[in-house]
């Protein structure tokens, strides 16, 4: 059992990458559909588990950025008739550089001031989709831009390759020095600072990596939905992505692409979530940090989850950070 | 556009601003006592407004006491809220980033438990102040807004004078100021923490009451009041009693005059901008003396 | 190097080497209050110098002047011939200068060997992110070297069999030492220690010593301020002490001791 977990350790990506091209073969359509969100959350929530789970700061216009990726694809190919790829790759540059500007903010600010001034970035945008009429379509929204791929299966395909790469390359960067410079930062800047590290430099990485997942994601969430409206962007939304990362322990990048599809999947299990999903979400969430970040409560919680003969949940949850190597 | 126009929309700002200084006042509040910056706050605001709605138009209770019974409940659930939910979190030295995200977790559960009890459609409550502007020169002024500054003024007043002459009001000054000596001083903090709590839900509870006075209720104002809140504390300054009320009468009024004079679409956008500049070049706001970290 | 062990007083001033730190007319205010009043001071290399004072004398204050943590209100701070005020704490490291923190900081959710690699720093050159993220052969090499660098240190400040253990549930002595080698790895040629001793039992009062001890055989000079006058007596060549953000007094411990002024700052606790 215990070589098993080590095996699951170490190939635990690969597998789980797998186990999401198969998924196509074994699901019903309406199930795909969730699965292609899930995956789609993922690449945009594991951009915020660089920015939030390692860097530590708190981001709540990351649908701001989501809404430049997804707006720019669809306006480069129908406004400036850019091809889908070139469309894509400028989408997502634009998005990083959009995201760039957040970073300068980020020098002087942290905490809840930087949080208001994301908050009013995601809702700038937000607004200026909203009022930009002719360009955007306001609150009509756009469509009738052309796709990456003709068939929707290779869309899929195309997301979890992408995915699983992002998610190798992020867990690499959480274990070099960069990653630990950046986890640096969330803990004590001065701190990092004196240890050489800059911290200009690597909170800027930070934005411009997020921005830029936030931006791939939102160029296949126009792939996904062949039409785009402002109402998918509110803050509010933000907090689903919230809850993704911080569910998914907020240091592993597994994590974030499980939680991320559970998450997405839960308003189809739950069907009577549907209407009042974010109530759902946000109550979780609550629960959630409170259960866990209190000992107390903590300890009560396991305990109940003993009980119940889930013995290895709660134990696994006893480590919440997992024994990782040291390597680098 | 003559100084009669500009005076007049400065007016009309000046009850929009008065309102939106009380969830400024509970943030800086709660960000004294506890070293937490409470993105709910608007959203408390909210939720007395509408329970201001159920109490009036549902329950038919008559308005005075309508008023009494919301700040009261609303003063309980801050309470409550502080014992179950955020004074563990902060006994227990959990990251701040977790506790800030627990308030932007209540946000949106708030707006949404609105949303699923009473629906999107705006609901409004009467109007208890009367429509019969006044005139003063070539300024017309609602009763809203003389009833609104007046109900605010003498409610900062009470709390100023509770701050400043209570034992109470001192024993959260000192939690706000030194938690660990004024707990070895024999002051509960878990207690002044939840009163800071109560206080502040209940004040801004009365600003609901207030803002359902002059507009439709919809479950997302929260929101848009959040960013007028915020705005206002942080240009005003975070922590400071009269940072937020000139914050907030500061946004209410240009606000006013940017939404009638350039563009109504783009207030927000304004108001974020401002916003913005103002964190980033003064970051502690107008009322704040410059905090360096103990390195 | 003309220090060879043991610890020799050092009276003449001629005999000193050459300056590695020169801090000129240093001035730092805090609103009204004058925290650091024109204050020079060299120290030279190889030597292990000590900053003592009463507290709120502004020790710390010059520490943070020195890296770069607060701005410089008047005076100059020369590093190897390099005027150093006005630049990032990042780049003050990268010169060569290090420190340590009167209150521990170090990143307890991290283990030992993370928080020691912290000390590679981020920014002054290696690999980017791209070649992290795509796992680069350079980069595995540079992993690989930083990885000895790291262990050897551990193991230089006998951390080696904690190096997986997470840095919050070492004891607060180890994590004094884990500070000092997470400093020594960012290769600095002047080490400042903030108060090292604090808190520390005797035994590891004596440790901690002979550690500074060999630090400075590896060529690696030392600035601590410190309260324990034992460890001060016996591994400073020089000691300046500080009253009031100025210096009252500078010279060998036992010159010091003697001093009245000093004598007088300490309210009679200093000499003995």
């Amino acid at each position: 059992m215990a070589k098993l977990q080590q095996v699951f350790k170490r190939y635990g990506l690969l597998i789980l990458g797998i186990l999401l091209l198969v998924a196509p073969l074994v699901s019903a359509q309406y199930q795909f559909y969730v699965l292609e969100r899930g995956v789609q959350n993922a690449i945009h929530v594991m951009g915020l588990l660089i920015l939030i789970g390692y860097s530590g700061m708190l981001s709540l216009g990351s649908a701001g950025l989501l809404a430049t990726g997804a707006y720019a694809y669809a306006l480069l190919l129908l406004k400036l008739g850019f091809s889908p790829w070139l469309g894509a790759i400028f989408a997502v540059v634009i998005t990083t550089l959009v995201g760039l500007c957040l970073a300068f903010p980020a020098f002087r600010l942290s905490g809840p001031f930087l949080a208001v001034t994301t908050i009013g970035f995601g809702e700038i945008i937000r607004i200026l989709i909203l009022n930009l009429e002719p360009i955007t379509g306001g609150a009509y929204g756009v469509s009738g831009y052309s796709k990456l791929f003709a068939n929707e299966l290779h869309v899929y395909f195309f997301m979890v390759v992408a995915l699983i790469c992002i998610a190798i390359g992020t867990e690499r960067l959480g274990r070099s020095r960069i990653g630990l410079a950046l986890k640096a930062t969330k803990e004590d800047e001065i701190a990092a600072e004196v240890m050489g590290v800059n911290v200009k430099r690597a909170k800027v990485v930070a934005f411009a990596l997020s921005a830029m997942l936030a931006g791939l994601s939102g160029v296949i969430l126009a792939n996904l939905a062949g039409y785009l409206s402002p109402d998918s962007f509110t803050s509010a939304e933000s907090s689903s992505y919230l809850l993704m990362v911080v569910m998914g322990g907020m240091n592993s990048a597994i994590g974030v692409i499980v939680s991320s599809i559970v998450v997405t999947w839960l308003p189809e299990v739950l069907r009577f979530l549907s209407s009042s999903r974010l109530l759902v979400y946000s109550l979780v969430l609550l629960v959630y940090l409170r259960i866990n970040h209190v000992p107390a409560t903590r300890e009560r919680f396991l305990g109940i989850l003993r009980k119940f003969g889930i013995r290895r949940a709660a134990d696994a949850a006893e480590d919440p950070c997992g024994e990782r190597g040291a390597g680098m | 556009m003559t100084p009669a126009i500009l005076i007049q929309l400065a007016v009309n700002g000046i009850a929009i601003g008065a309102i939106y200084a009380l969830p400024a006042l509970g943030i800086s509040l709660i960000w004294n006592a506890a070293g937490l910056f409470n993105f709910a706050q608007a959203d408390l605001l909210t939720l007395g407004a509408y329970v201001m709605y159920a109490l009036v138009v549902s329950a038919k209770i008559p308005y005075i006491w309508a008023f009494i019974i919301t700040t009261i409940v609303m003063g309980l659930l801050g309470y409550l809220l502080s014992r179950i939910y955020f004074y563990p979190m902060i006994e227990n030295r959990v990251n701040p980033h977790i506790v800030l995200i627990g308030t932007v977790a209540l946000s949106v559960f708030i707006q949404n438990l609105l949303l699923v009890i009473w629906g999107t459609t705006p609901k409004s409550v009467v109007n208890p102040f009367g429509y019969m502007p006044f005139r003063v020169g070539d300024i017309f002024v609602m009763p809203h807004v003389v009833w609104i500054v007046a109900i605010v003024s003498v409610l900062l007043l009470l709390l100023q004078f509770f701050l400043r002459r209570t034992l109470i009001g001192t024993g959260m000054r000192a939690v706000a100021q030194q938690q660990i000596a004024s707990w070895l001083m024999g002051i509960r903090n878990d207690r002044m923490i939840a009163l800071t709590f109560l206080l502040s839900t209940a004040i801004a509870a009365t600003g609901g009451v207030l803002i359902s006075a002059v507009f439709p209720l919809t479950p997302r104002m929260g929101s848009m009041i959040a960013v007028k809140a915020m705005a206002a504390v942080l240009i005003g300054g975070l922590g400071s009693f009269s940072g937020a009320l000139v914050g907030g009468l500061a946004v209410g009024i240009s606000e006013t005059i940017f939404a009638t004079l350039v563009n109504p679409a783009y207030r927000d956008v304004f108001i974020f901008a401002v916003l913005i500049t103002f964190l980033i070049f003064k970051p502690g706001g107008i009322f704040k003396a410059e905090i360096s970290e103990k390195v | 190097m003309w220090r060879t062990g043991g610890w020799n007083v050092m009276t003449e001033q001629k005999k000193r080497g050459k300056a590695i730190l020169q801090v000129q007319d240093l001035t730092k205010r805090f609103g009204g209050l004058v925290a650091v009043n024109n204050l020079t001071l060299d120290v030279c290399e190889g030597e292990i110098c000590a900053l003592i004072g009463p507290n709120g004398s502004g020790k710390t204050t010059v520490l943070n002047l020195i890296t770069g943590i607060y701005e410089i209100d008047g005076g100059s701070v020369t590093f190897e011939n390099a005027q150093i005020q006005g630049e990032p704490p990042h780049s003050i490291c990268w010169r060569g200068v290090a420190r340590t923190f009167q209150n521990i900081r170090i990143l307890g959710g991290q283990t030992v060997f993370e928080n020691a690699l912290l000390g590679k720093g981020y920014g002054n050159g290696g690999s980017g992110v791209l070649q992290t993220v795509l796992d680069t052969v350079k980069f595995r090499k540079e992993r690989e070297t930083f990885t000895a660098e790291v262990d050897e240190i551990l193991e230089f400040v006998g951390l080696s069999d904690l190096r997986n253990e997470r840095a919050r549930n070492l004891p607060y002595g180890k994590q004094r030492i884990l500070e000092i080698g997470r400093a020594l790895i960012t290769k600095p040629r002047l080490l400042l220690l903030d108060e090292p001793a604090a808190g520390l039992n005797s035994k590891e009062i004596y440790d901690l010593m002979e550690l500074i001890e060999k630090i400075n055989d590896r060529g690696i000079t030392v600035l601590l301020i410190e309260h324990r006058m034992e460890l001060v007596g016996k591994l400073a060549n020089l000691v300046f002490v500080l009253n009031h953000g100025s210096k009252i007094a500078e010279g060998s411990f036992d010159v010091i001791k003697e001093d009245p002024a000093v004598i007088e700052a300490y309210l009679g606790k200093g000499g003995n």
